[in-house]
């Protein structure tokens, strides 16, 4: 079950992550950590599997990130932003999500 | 050895170092959070860290992702077919260094193309295309009244108008007014020596149209539009140079004082040095207008003002126009005596600035093209030469298996060669060449801080001859790989270069060469005639010898006419005492200077019908006359009793004589003229108005009498017997003993400011005649070049006739022949097409046609003179061919 949890999740990570990005800019660690928080930790996957969908969207023009001082610690974060792209295509997924849903749950019965 | 370098592979590594840096850095951060959260959830330190490390999971993988994700699938032929590139590059420049001399006149060619052009194009775009330096030029408009029965009319604006449009909120975000009626002169005194400033008396929003902001202080205010006269509050803007040239860049002078004629003026702000004035030129302060309603000049008859507005964002002229045709129907409506039949037209400013320069613009621009079409031809005809001369050694590689690509590819880096060189040397050139233009711009052209080398026009260049280089370069490459590489060889040894479909498409190039120089050179001597005709003009007066100069009587201490009057007479009593001098006089505008006054004038005749025209008004002072040689055909000049108090006299010129009663005698009849009724006295000789020679009727009238018209800003006439400008510290002094207050300003020889009415004109000559010797010299080249070439490719042909026993003038007239069928054939299709073109020219010329014969001879004559000259040479050359090496070659 858990499986195929992650399974699904996997093909929308890229919402997820354009969903928590909207609620305004952060850096890899804590997009993460939210990920985490919003689905009870029932996401599991590996930590790092996020970056390589990070630089997608980056290059897809949907974030952009820039280096930024992080006070608790000495390195510096790479912290995320939507730009006006990634608004764009989050409400389109968005609308696209909620209508599958509604199909989806006018065949499967929900518990 | 330079190895697989290629600026791709550096550029995807210096990307991939990059982004693994990222990775390395945004990786460690993220682990180093998780590891500290784990070790606030109780964990010990080592075992945090591996944990965090486990979760984060199997970073090369990620990287590698990432990597993907950002760059893309990394290459799969690391450094690409760098090794042959650099081959093939290491082949061609040897194959240049074998033949430099084609190299150097290829590069040579177009640097002459692309340099001559772009320097020319930049000097005419910059100064004509953009004679705007202010933001968003496209929204500036100009505001002038006009009449319903002549709408292009641009005449001045009465004020109350202008206070209406400028209320315009939606259609203008700012509007200015600025007097420029006449030119305003003000005596600045109270530190160190006076000074002659000229003065713009402008509204509070005239910067802001423009634009402009304040180096120092502020502008006007609308609160200073208020004064007892003309001019507002006692408050100076000052120019940046005024400023420096007064107290070296002193900020503290905000708020200081200053004397301008007489009176004290506050110093508020000073302009930033980028600022120009291109309404009105050199301005060296600026003054508020006085518009007080309930001022005397503030009334809809008194048309006084210019206006210069800028438009609100979307709106266009059209709309402009129709919101202030409204606001006239409204004013009309609720006052219908005041306007008449005064309409307003709104104009874009730059329209207005630059005029009549388009013809002249488009001339200078076909010109260039034609320059660069030529050098692109002639490089064309090189490389198509080279490319027949090199079939066999296409064929040879061809047969080698060197497939079409690598062969397209040799070519191609050739020709980039050539261009890279050709392009670098044409940038420095024009570059120098912009610089070189300045020196020789008349002072009509001298804002040399806007114009600048624009690099826009050397890439237009570039591409032109970028792409003949690529076409003329790769057309025989593709032909080799379509011939059969064993017939190439075979033809090859037959002496190659003789296939007439080959020899045609050469003779077809050189040939349009001539035609198109022909175009230009044709062009170049019908305005060459032009100006000579212009400095032909007859003058009908002598200006050599003459010094103008003028001097402003503030109207403080000068308040009367009779006081003005008074004061010139005794100048000219003292000028004339003084060595060297030989007639002084005083005239309202010099002549062949441009217009003036225009006034009606009207006289009723016998059957008491009254017939009018518009004639130049002159007043002029002393021995005005005499002074500038004016002959005087009947009757008398103005005399001493030519006073306030005498009968009102005038006297005209031929023209107003033959327009009002040809052939008759016009000495004492009466003439309607400048508000009275005016018996003439004298005829004189027709003098132009303009530099170009146009005449119009001209009455003048006595400054004696009328004087208390206003104060008239005189020029000074002063001829003397030697040069001018020499007396100039002496009659500086006589001014001083009559006034130590007044200044002597614009003081010239009255035949240099003549020549600089002709100097935009000798500006252009000199830009065509830049571009005939240009277009001359690469036709030159050209067909020397194909020449040269024949005769190269007939070595064996020549060498066999010489061994059969042919004479070597039948030689030499042979390689003649050819040369002259090559002109005459350019000449066949060059001169109608010059003499199709030339109507551009029309405008720009006088006194001759467009179709002027003499021109298109001697163009002629000359073509068919240097074709031949550029075949002496390879004549020359193919005489000295020994019948038995030729023979042997190949």
């Amino acid at each position: 079950m858990a499986q195929l949890k992650s399974d699904l999740l996997r093909g929308t990570l890229d919402m997820l992550v354009l969903q928590v990005l909207n609620d305004g800019p952060r850096h890899g660690y804590a997009i993460g950590q939210r990920l985490q928080e919003l689905t009870n930790g029932e996401l599991s996957i590996e930590q790092g599997s996020l970056y390589p969908a990070l630089y997608r969207l980056e290059k897809a023009s949907l974030l952009e990130s820039r280096w930024s001082r992080n006070p608790e610690s000495n390195r510096r974060a790479r912290v995320y932003s939507l730009t006006a792209a990634g608004r764009l295509r989050l409400s389109h997924d968005v609308d696209g999500w909620a209508a599958f849903v509604h199909t989806i749950s006018r065949v499967v019965p929900t518990k | 050895m330079i190895g697989r370098f290629s600026p791709w592979t550096a550029w995807r590594e210096w990307q991939q170092r990059r982004l693994d840096q990222r990775m390395a850095e945004e990786f460690a951060f993220h682990q180093e959070q998780e590891q500290t959260r784990l070790e606030r959830e109780g964990l010990p330190p080592r075992k945090a860290r591996h944990e965090s490390e486990h979760r984060f999971g199997d970073r090369r993988r990620i990287a590698d992702l990432c990597r993907m994700a950002m760059l893309g699938p990394p290459s799969t032929t690391p450094g690409g077919d760098s090794m042959t590139w650099l081959h093939d590059l290491r082949h061609a420049i040897r194959g240049y260094a074998r033949q430099p001399g084609f190299l150097a006149i290829v590069v040579l060619t177009a640097a002459v193309g692309i340099g001559a052009t772009t320097a020319v194009f930049s000097v005419v775009s910059s100064v004509l295309l953009n004679p705007l330096p202010y933001p968003q030029p496209e929204r500036l408009v100009r505001l002038y009244s006009a009449t319903t029965q002549e709408p292009d009319q641009r005449n001045y604006l009465p004020a109350p108008d202008f206070v209406d449009f400028r209320n315009l909120n939606q259609v203008f975000t700012a509007a200015g007014a600025f007097y420029d009626y006449r030119e305003t002169g003000m005596d600045l005194t109270g530190l160190g020596s006076p000074l002659r400033a000229r003065a713009l008396a402008v509204s509070s929003g005239y910067f802001d149209v423009l634009g402009a902001t304040p180096l120092h202080g502020r502008f006007l205010r609308p609160e200073e539009e208020i004064g007892d006269d003309r001019y507002g509050a006692s408050v100076v803007v000052l120019s940046h140079h005024l400023w420096q040239q007064m107290t070296g860049g002193d900020p503290d002078i905000i708020g200081q004082q200053l004397v301008l004629d007489g009176e004290a003026h506050t110093v508020v702000g000073i302009v930033r040095p980028s600022f120009l004035d291109v309404l009105q030129g050199e301005v060296d302060l600026w003054i508020p207008l006085n518009l007080d309603p309930a001022g005397r000049w503030f009334n809809r008859r008194n048309f006084y003002l210019s206006a210069v507005a800028r438009l609100a964002p979307g709106v266009s002229v059209v709309q402009a126009q129709s919101r202030i045709d409204s606001v006239i129907a409204r004013v009309e409506s609720e006052t219908p005596e005041a306007r008449g039949d005064v309409t307003v037209q709104v104009l874009p400013l730059f329209d207005d600035v630059v005029g009549s320069s388009p013809a002249m613009l488009s001339v200078l621009f076909g010109a260039s093209v034609l320059v660069l079409l030529i050098a692109a031809i002639n490089i064309g005809n090189l490389l198509v030469a080279r490319g027949l001369a090199r079939s066999r050694e296409l064929a040879v590689r061809s047969a080698l298996g060197s497939g079409r690509r690598r062969l397209v590819r040799l070519l191609l880096l050739e020709s980039g060669i050539a261009a890279t060189l050709g392009g670098s040397l044409g940038g420095a050139i024009a570059y120098g060449g912009v610089k070189a233009l300045l020196a020789v711009s008349p002072d009509s052209l001298a804002r040399s801080e806007e114009v600048a080398f624009d690099p826009r026009l050397l890439l237009f260049a570039l591409a032109v001859m970028g792409l003949t280089t690529l076409l003329c370069g790769l057309a025989p490459a593709l032909q080799a790989a379509r011939i059969d590489p064993s017939e190439a060889l075979r033809g090859g040894a037959r002496g190659g270069g003789a296939n007439p479909a080959r020899r045609r498409l050469r003779t077809a190039l050189v040939a349009s060469q001539i035609a198109l120089a022909a175009v230009l050179l044709i062009g170049t001597g019908v305005l060459l005639r032009s100006f000579a005709a212009l400095h032909q003009v007859p003058l009908q007066f002598d200006p050599e010898g003459v010094l103008t100069f003028e001097t402003n009587l503030p109207d403080s201490r000068y308040d009367e006419g009779a006081q003005r009057a008074r004061f010139h007479r005794q100048f000219h009593e003292q000028l004339q005492g003084l060595p060297g001098i030989e007639a002084t006089g005083a005239v309202s505008k010099l002549p062949a200077l441009g217009p003036y006054h225009i006034w009606g004038a009207s006289h009723v005749d016998e059957r008491g019908e009254e017939h009018g025209t518009s004639s130049e008004v002159r007043v002029v002072e002393g021995a005005y006359f005499e002074a500038l040689g004016i002959p005087l055909l009947r009757g008398r000049l103005f005399g001493e009793l030519d006073r306030e108090d005498h009968p009102a006299v005038v006297i005209v010129n031929q023209a107003l004589a033959d327009q009002f009663w040809a052939g008759e005698n016009v000495v004492g009849r009466e003439i309607n003229a400048a508000g009275e009724l005016r018996t003439i006295i004298g005829v004189v000789a027709n003098v132009p108005y303009d530099h170009l020679g146009a005449v119009r009727p001209k009455l003048y009238l006595a400054h004696g009498q009328f004087a208390d018209n206003r104060n008239w800003a005189l020029t000074q006439v002063v001829k003397t017997d030697g040069d001018p400008l020499n007396l100039m510290s002496s009659i500086r002094a006589e001014l001083q003993t009559m006034d130590a207050e007044l200044v002597l300003h614009r003081a010239a020889a009255f035949d240099e400011l003549l020549g600089r009415q002709r100097a935009s004109q000798r500006f252009v000559v000199l830009l065509m005649v830049v571009f005939a010797a240009v277009a001359l010299t690469l036709a030159v080249v050209g067909i020397y070049g194909v020449l040269a070439y024949t005769v190269t490719q007939q070595r064996r042909e020549i060498g066999i006739r010489v061994a059969l026993g042919a004479q070597p003038r039948q030689v030499l007239r042979n390689i003649l022949l050819q040369g002259f069928a090559l002109a005459t054939i350019g000449l066949t299709v060059g001169l109608p097409a010059a003499w199709a073109s030339s109507h551009f020219l029309d405008s720009l010329l006088f006194e001759v046609t467009a179709q002027d014969p003499w021109v298109f001879g001697l163009v002629g004559l000359a073509l068919a003179v240097v074709t031949l000259m550029a075949g002496l040479a390879p004549a020359y050359q193919a005489l000295r061919i020994d019948p038995m090496v030729a023979l042997r070659e190949d």
